[in-house]
């Protein structure tokens, strides 16, 4: 690096970030650091304090008239707007609530990465045994509702042969932006119309805080199937 | 420089509004079309510049010869000040200190404020807001039927200087915007008090920090000691490291703390403006 360049950095670490937000310049740069998949330590489950114990959640597996109290303060069903499903149903990122889900961002015309990530999100799920994987949901989030379609989602789900506990969503920019910037994924359209993103698998858990992230392309599904494992048995 | 005491800054403050009423008021008078003067603090709508279509080579091109063409829209011609801010939470509690989800923003959260209903003798109110996340200034401005400007909205605008739309990598200019970056404000001095741009805008530079709606959408690694192998498949299609126009070394800069942020981050430096189309 040219000395003006190392100038310049030292003068942003000066005048960059700083007061209460060193916590989070930490947590920043684990989120870019290759193999530290974990968001460090950072949820905070006081939050949990006044929900009722998860032995409720055998009376959700058909999610009606669920009573729904406030979701954690870090759940990303905080970010309460309605997507469309591929099926052309309306639904909310709470859709997955009361299971253990990994949701992704992709989208269908994308050549690359996409279908290795989608190929790591379906490995996690085969090493999952049959009576964990009933209990586990997939959130596949597009970035391009141009051209993904409800259709073509749906068509992509077949293809895919992908169940119904498989939920592909479509909705208006700001909504994936904001989703993006809750899962600290990286994109954005080319000239091309082609999209640049970072690749990124994130479980969440029954109430929608995310607990676990993995970066990068034919990823080992280990470390997730152990945190979903963790999950299902402490109820 | 010599900071006043809090009854001195009142003052100051007081004699700002007066001065700024009477220049509004001058400038609604004069026949000649003029950018928006600044406005007083009495106003209820924010001022904003009308900023005529453009094309530039973005600093981080994802194709070669990529050129970002920007349609026309409206900025504010300043960033949002603790008293708009204040006004806003009041307005809607769920976005007090205090009540706002953890996801939406941080510890740090108006951490300067008495309360979360008041400013306290400590903060300006006509110092830009800062301490707020990227979804507080988005639901700020949405509440206002405006919404954050996009990245190359504000990098096209910030590439103005008081006489021209493109003058920011003059040596003169680029020697003071160092000057800045070496010795940070930080933000606590009312927002205005610069000259404009040719477009009307005031403190693109100097002052703070401030938001843009997609600030995640730059490929740039933050970190050069990371595995090699693992960063190329972490991002697909990424072809962003190098920059266009490595004279323009504010631009690097903001782009390089952009890529430190998270959308939940509060930075005491870090405030926000809107836009509008």
């Amino acid at each position: 690096m040219s000395p003006r360049y190392t100038l310049a950095l030292a003068l942003l670490l000066c005048c960059g970030c700083s007061g209460t937000s060193t916590e989070n310049a930490e947590q920043g740069q684990h989120a870019g650091h290759a193999g530290h998949a974990e968001q460090g330590g950072h949820v905070d489950h006081s939050a949990h304090a006044g929900h009722s114990a998860h032995a409720d959640h055998g009376a959700h597996a058909d999610h009606v008239a669920m009573d729904m109290a406030e979701p954690s303060g870090e759940s990303i069903f905080l970010l309460d707007s309605e997507w469309t499903r591929q099926d052309g149903e309306a639904v909310t990122l709470s859709t997955v609530r009361g299971h253990p889900s990994v949701i992704l961002m992709f989208y269908g015309t994308c050549e690359a990465a996409c279908p290795i990530l989608i190929h790591d999100l379906q490995q996690i799920d085969e090493a999952l045994g049959e009576q964990e994987r009933a209990q586990v949901r997939y959130l596949l989030v597009t970035f391009d509702p141009e051209r993904d379609t409800v259709q073509s989602l749906a068509q992509l789900a077949r293809g895919k042969e992908m169940d119904d506990r498989y939920t592909l969503l479509r909705g208006s920019e700001e909504q994936i932006r904001a989703l993006s910037m809750a899962l600290g994924v990286r994109y954005r359209r080319t000239p091309s119309g082609e999209f640049s993103h970072s690749n990124v698998l994130t479980l969440l858990d029954r109430e929608g805080v995310v607990t676990h992230r993995v970066e990068g392309l034919n990823t080992e599904p280990d470390a997730m199937v152990a945190r979903i494992r963790d999950m299902l048995t402490s109820g | 420089m010599v900071r006043p005491r809090c009854e001195g800054r009142l003052f100051l403050v007081l004699v700002g509004a007066s001065i700024g009423a009477l220049a509004g008021a001058w400038g609604a008078s004069s026949a000649r079309s003029q950018p928006p003067g600044r406005p007083s603090g009495a106003e209820p709508a924010e001022a904003m510049a009308r900023i005529p279509a453009g094309r530039y080579e973005p600093f981080y091109p994802s194709e070669p010869g990529e050129r970002v063409t920007v349609a026309p829209f409206r900025l504010d011609v300043l960033p949002v000040t603790n008293a708009r801010y204040l006004a806003f939470v009041r307005g809607h509690p769920r976005w007090r200190r205090g009540s706002v989800p953890r996801l939406f923003a941080d510890p740090g959260y108006l951490g300067r404020w008495s309360s979360p209903t008041s400013l306290g003798s400590g903060v300006l109110p006509e110092a830009p807001a800062t301490q707020v996340s990227w979804f507080a200034a988005a639901a700020y401005c949405r509440a206002r039927g405006a919404r954050l400007p996009t990245e190359a909205e504000w990098e096209y605008v910030a590439r103005a200087d008081e006489r021209s739309p493109d003058g920011m990598t003059t040596p003169a200019n680029v020697r003071r915007i160092l000057g800045w970056y070496g010795s940070p404000r930080r933000g606590r001095t009312p927002v205005g008090e610069g000259a404009p741009n040719i477009y009307g805008v005031y403190d693109l530079h100097g002052l703070i920090w401030e938001w843009v709606e997609d600030f995640n959408a730059t490929m740039v690694s933050g970190d050069n000691r990371q595995d090699r192998d693992q960063q190329r498949n972490r991002f697909c299609g990424g072809a962003s490291i190098g920059s266009a126009d490595i004279g323009n070394y504010a631009a690097f800069m903001r782009f390089a703390f952009r890529s430190s942020l998270e959308a939940s981050y509060t930075v005491p430096n870090l405030g926000f403006r809107c836009a509008a189309d």
